[in-house]
């Protein structure tokens, strides 16, 4: 009887066993590996949607402010107008000299050049961020613009000439300033390389706010 | 009554047989009673519940048959109650993973909701976002056409302010496509840019060193000046030709006012690549 007293209790630890073992195999694994990868998943969501919401603020912020941005845009293109028109600078060049007592001699305006795409720091921002993430780069639209040169002379008195080279880097328009050439000994002038930068202009009439 | 139930104690319950007891597995429940009660149970049997005494008698004193009956009875039941006890631990286990996961997949929904959100609000506004982000990419593509840009006016200010007294400075020269100055000082730690070229005169041919040096030093715009040509032109007039480095110092700076900063330039990039994924849906997350 001892025997099959122990028995009984050696079947009551198979079965124990045999519940516990088949249990945690059918019932406890699967629901903790479904579990783990619930929380890997919200882990990935709460990133997610953090960024997200972190875009949304900007993109809200760009929303609200969109009046301020289409002003800030017009100036913009103000500095930087889509005119390929050489009498509109050439204006521009004539009230520079005027405000600085300068003369001047002689303007040759080149044709515009093809346009052309430019290379931008956001592209290289994107590439530089791909990279670090480890995807493909997106290929982010570069503006198109051209290009307007122009060559100078005028002629006046030293500082007057120094004047009217302060007055072409302060116009509202920028012109790329390229070279320089001083003469001022007798009969002084300067002699400027400049290039106009025409960008495309941006539709400041659209978006209207969502 | 049989002598072992008799030594038992067992009361004779009706219609129950009599060496059936708690082999059987019935138990009376034990009732509270005095100790003058529990110093007559052995007098008065038949007035006595089984097992009145909460002192068991020993298993040795039982018959084998009677205590091999009783031990595999026990043996059955802790055997039951031990796998009972495992499928409850299961069950509890399994049933808080069960509402733990429910309660993630809540959670999930939520945050995934909240995302849906922020994305609707996104792609409902993207016009706006794409146009902040051409003006961001023409003022980046602007500012980098600048950056490099120099000032003439600082050009002649510097030629002329570091001139000693005796030196007129006939012509102050500058072309970004022009040559450089040569290899310089080798020696030098100062970053150079470009180079100018100066010309003028000398009433004193010793100002002409003192003319050069002063270029030189920390904060300086034009640094490691040379003559590349000194002509005597009479007795108080000497002519020199002279190339100069110039620093970062001489740039007009413009640049500056037109640069997105490194904050919007790496807003826009994001939300452009997060537009763009949303154009073309992957994988991942949501």
């Amino acid at each position: 009887m001892s025997a099959q007293r122990n028995g009984s209790y050696a079947v009551a630890l198979m079965l124990s066993a045999v519940v516990l073992i088949g249990g945690f195999t059918v019932a406890v694994k699967p629901k903790n590996e479904d579990r783990a990868e619930l929380a890997s998943k919200i882990q990935v969501q709460q990133e997610y949607t953090a960024a997200l919401g972190a875009q949304r603020v900007a993109a809200q912020s760009t929303v609200e402010n969109l009046e301020q941005l289409k002003a800030d845009v017009s100036d913009f293109n103000k500095v930087f107008p889509a005119a390929t028109n050489h009498e509109v600078l050439l204006v521009e060049l004539e009230n520079a000299a005027k405000k600085a007592g300068v003369d001047i001699v002689s303007m040759a305006p080149s044709t515009p050049a093809p346009l052309e795409e430019m290379t931008t720091q956001l592209q290289d921002d994107e590439n530089a961020l791909a990279e670090l993430e480890g995807r493909e780069p997106i290929v982010i639209e570069t503006p198109a613009y051209t290009t307007m040169g122009v060559e100078l002379n005028a002629a006046g008195s030293p500082d007057g000439l120094k004047k009217f080279a302060a007055n072409v880097e302060g116009m509202e328009r920028k012109l790329l300033i390229n070279s320089s050439d001083f003469s001022l000994g007798s009969g002084p002038s300067v002699g400027m390389r400049l290039t106009a930068l025409v960008m495309a202009p941006l539709n400041i009439e659209t978006p209207e706010k969502e | 009554m049989s002598d072992f139930e008799e030594f038992l104690n067992l009361p004779e319950a009706e219609g129950e047989p009599q060496n059936s007891g708690r082999a059987k597995g019935k138990r009376s429940k034990p009732e509270a009673r005095s100790r003058a009660d529990q110093k007559g149970k052995r007098t008065k049997p038949a007035e006595e519940p089984a097992w009145a005494s909460p002192i068991r008698p020993s298993m040795n004193f039982v018959p084998q048959k009677e205590r091999d009956v009783e031990y595999a009875r026990r043996a059955k039941r802790n055997g039951m109650l031990l796998v009972a006890a495992s499928v409850a631990v299961i069950a509890v286990w399994s049933g808080g993973l069960g509402v733990s996961a429910h309660s993630m997949k809540a959670d999930l929904k939520e945050l995934s909701a909240a995302g849906d959100q922020d994305k609707g609000y996104l792609i409902a506004n993207s016009e706006a976002t794409t146009f902040y982000a051409d003006y961001m990419d023409q003022r980046a593509a602007a500012s980098k056409k600048f950056e490099s840009e120099v000032s003439p006016t600082k050009l002649l200010n510097e030629a002329r302010g570091a001139a000693p007294k005796g030196i007129d400075i006939g012509k102050v020269t500058y072309d970004d496509a022009g040559e450089e100055c040569g290899i310089g000082n080798p020696f030098s730690t100062t970053l150079t840019v470009g180079c100018v070229s100066i010309s003028g005169s000398a009433s004193n041919p010793g100002t002409l060193a003192k003319y050069t040096s002063s270029m030189s030093g920390d904060g300086s715009v034009l640094v490691d000046a040379n003559y590349s040509e000194v002509k005597s032109l009479g007795k108080n007039k000497t002519q020199f030709d002279l190339k100069a480095w110039f620093t970062q110092e001489a740039f007009s700076n413009r640049a500056e006012g037109i640069a997105p900063t490194d904050e919007e330039r790496a807003l826009v990039v994001r939300q452009l690549v997060q537009l763009n994924q949303f154009q073309t849906p992957k994988d991942g997350a949501n």
